[in-house]
């Protein structure tokens, strides 16, 4: 069994070999938020426990909570980005023509 | 570019509840799974799905852009007061409306109000943002 | 008490949405934007008398809360972040004139401003991390907003690039997470075990700021970004926000232990950046590249205070950079707003005195020369320095003193006397005499070595000018369409791949 932390690597590597090899803008910030989301993996992936369970009203050891809650904080960053760049890919597509 | 009477009935049955569904995530989320950012998403998602089956123009002369635009700014000066007001009381966001019993709904504080400035703020901007965008690409 | 210093900044932002929107008239939106400003000076102050200062934002306990604090390392950047953005928030008051939409574009300055003085305050890896992303999401805005041709594709691959170097700074942090346990720059110093994954950590940390602050090889995006943007957005682009990535150095240098072996290839870096910064700078033609490729040679500057242990000289180096880069991009972002152009050779200052004397001062200052304020950062750099890193020091001085005295060379012929706005003239003079004074404050004196450094320069400038360097022409490698847009991120990616797998090969 892949654990998920190398999970997360393996996407992370799918991402940027998508930046290296795609010419289309609009497929470029795709490869991006395909690296987003193997990171997201790999975070989330660092505060498991074995046998643990769910954070809420805990009698037990728990999965650590905090990675997710910064994953979340990332993502809502990364989102505002993209539309930006998308706004940005249509500009620049309007001003050529 | 509006699709058959089916989907728009459905639709238009649909997006009431999904608003119900964000504001429990909204209200009650500091006792389990939710918070303001996945309300907030959900939100944005009923307006969104209206505009994909009735047309763009249709739903913004419902929507108008003028609303959304100070719902939007004015939870956020919302927000970064409720920070400002917690330094009369000790730190910076230093929860102050402390009490109530440990699992009920008053015992967050200042969380749930935080949860829903949060929810309506990040509604509005994506309801904002697919206006901006969509109007490049549909000129009918 | 300290958060309050970022809280009235992004509350004067989110009210001049507001009123945008409500169509207020504009002289209240102008008032509203300057109280923003005028509030982080009164809070700064007020603070500033019980430095040092630090707290935990909500007065939770310290491993559960993120912490701010005002001490020696913060108190430099947030001196010159205040000072240069004042600046540039009165000179864009009268520069935007002409547009519509004024409203928006004070709403994403107050929101830079809020962001770089969050990042400035933090003592916490990720708060860092998210007030800089604030910060460069509103300049990826700020420079989309040129009327330029080429503006929106600069924008974009800036974008681009910026967004993947945070990416891999966040899975620096997740290994740095999983290793220690916490985020606070304390506890990790006081819970941190030397381990391979720590020094891949610091690796791909280092990797991802250095293209972040636009340190050669990893400047491909700054001569675009920053020549292409409107003038006051250049100088707060290259006087501030590349110096956001330099405290986020500064912090993983006083949370974990750096190897020697990275340390010695981070000062080859800072070498390089200096030497080829000035060489691409001594062959450009546009006024505002010329001043873009300088500022990668002055980030070597900065990279060498961080790369031999000594966070002091870089943050004196730092504190002077901004300063001195900002008033030279005011300045001659006044000529070429006047004069409508900015080739080099077309441009002239001859008939304007207020102007000429910024120019030489400022000139002067980035040259190094005592007692404007350059020296006193180079004074300190020059503490930990020895043998032939030495010579190499002098060189990219002298070197720096040569481009501008071409550049003054070039502005000093006479040509046509058009008159440039009275408001944007009095801002770069008093930048001036800001790096004057305090070089006189932390006691600086000229000597004659600096005298005899000077004329060096201007000798080699003629020696240049004679053998025909300044013909060189650069060619372009890639074209204007989108299409070539991608295929330069391509070519550049690797390039960044390339130089991440160096860095993570030596710390193995």
């Amino acid at each position: 069994m892949i654990n998920a932390e190398t999970a997360g690597i393996m996407i992370m590597l799918i991402g940027l070999y998508g930046l290296i090899t795609k010419r289309n803008l609009i497929k470029q910030v795709l490869a991006i938020n395909v690296l987003s989301t193997g990171l997201v993996l790999f975070f989330v992936g660092t505060g498991y426990v074995e046998n643990a369970e769910v954070p809420i009203l805990p009698q037990q050891a728990v999965v650590d909570p905090l990675p997710a809650t910064l994953m979340l904080t990332t993502l809502v960053v990364d989102v505002a980005i993209t539309s930006l760049a998308l706004a940005l890919i249509l500009r620049m597509r309007r001003e050529e023509t | 570019m509006k699709m058959s009477t089916v989907v728009r009935t459905t639709t238009k049955l649909i997006s009431p509840f999904l608003v119900t569904y964000a504001a429990y995530l909204m209200v009650y989320g500091h006792l389990s799974p939710g918070g303001g950012f996945q309300a907030g998403v959900i939100l944005a998602v009923s307006v969104i799905l209206l505009i994909t089956s009735h047309g763009y123009k249709r739903v913004r002369k419902k929507f108008k852009f003028k609303e959304v635009g100070i719902i939007e700014s004015s939870s956020a000066v919302f927000l970064v007061c409720i920070g400002l007001v917690g330094v009369l009381f000790g730190g910076f966001f230093y929860n102050f409306l402390n009490g109530g019993k440990f699992g009920s709904l008053l015992s967050g504080g200042i969380v749930p109000l935080f949860n829903i400035a949060v929810g309506l703020k990040v509604g509005a901007a994506f309801t904002f943002l697919f206006y901006i965008l969509l109007r490049w690409v549909e000129s009918d | 008490m300290i958060p309050t210093l970022v809280a009235f900044s992004l509350l004067a932002a989110f009210l001049v949405t507001l009123f945008e929107t409500l169509k207020v008239k504009e002289g209240k939106i102008k008032a509203v934007f300057l109280a923003g400003i005028l509030s982080s000076w009164l809070i700064f102050g007020y603070v500033t008398t019980k430095m040092p200062l630090s707290e935990i934002i909500g007065n939770h306990a310290k491993e559960a809360g993120i912490q701010v604090s005002l001490d020696i390392y913060s108190f430099y950047f947030i001196l010159a972040e205040l000072i240069l953005f004042s600046l540039v928030a009165v000179y864009s008051m009268s520069y935007f004139k002409q547009r519509a939409k004024n409203g928006k574009i004070y709403a994403l300055l107050l929101l830079m401003h809020a962001g770089l003085l969050g990042a400035f305050i933090s003592r916490d890896l990720f708060n860092y991390y998210i007030y800089m992303e604030v910060a460069s999401v509103s300049s990826f805005a700020l420079v989309a907003l040129s009327d330029e041709k080429g503006a929106k594709k600069a924008a974009y691959k800036y974008l681009a690039f910026s967004l993947v170097a945070s990416y891999l700074f966040i899975f620096a942090i997740g290994i740095i997470y999983l290793k220690t346990g916490y985020l606070n720059v304390e506890l990790i110093k006081s819970s941190v075990v030397v381990s391979r994954e720590i020094n891949v950590a610091l690796a791909v940390a280092f990797s991802a700021l250095i293209l972040k602050a636009g340190i050669f090889p990893l400047h491909f995006w700054l001569p675009d970004a920053h020549s292409k943007a409107p003038n006051p957005i250049s100088a707060l682009l290259s006087g501030i926000v590349v110096k956001a990535p330099i405290y986020g150095m500064l912090l993983l240098y006083l949370a974990l232990p750096i190897e020697e072996s990275l340390l010695n290839l981070l000062t080859l870096i800072a070498f390089s950046s200096m030497l080829v910064g000035v060489i691409f700078a001594l062959l450009q033609k546009n006024a505002k590249r010329l001043l873009a490729y300088h500022t990668v040679s002055q980030m070597g500057y900065v990279l060498l205070g961080i790369a031999t242990s000594n966070p002091l000289g870089a943050i004196y180096y730092a504190f002077a950079h901004t300063l001195f880069k900002g008033g030279l991009f005011l300045s001659i972002g006044t000529l070429i707003n006047a004069q409508k152009t900015k080739d080099l050779e077309k441009l002239t200052y001859r008939h304007d005195k207020i102007l000429m004397t910024s120019i030489i001062m400022l000139s002067l200052a980035i040259g190094g020369i005592p007692p404007f304020i350059g020296a006193f950062g180079k004074k300190f750099l020059l503490s930990n320095l020895n043998g032939i890193r030495l010579y190499l020091f002098y060189i990219a001085g002298i070197g720096t003193l040569v481009s501008f005295t071409k550049l003054n060379y070039y502005l000093m012929e006479p040509g046509k006397a058009i008159k440039s706005n009275l408001t944007q003239k009095v801002l770069s003079l008093i930048i001036a005499v800001l790096t004057l004074a305090f070089g006189v404050y932390f006691g600086l004196v000229i000597s004659y070595r600096d005298l005899l450094v000077i004329l060096v320069a201007i000798l080699t400038f003629w020696l240049l000018q004679r053998v025909g360097f300044f013909n060189i022409t650069l060619k372009k490698y890639f074209g204007e369409s989108m299409e070539e847009t991608g295929r330069e991120v391509n070519a550049y990616m690797v390039l960044f791949s390339l130089f991440l797998l160096v860095l993570l090969l030596q710390s193995f």
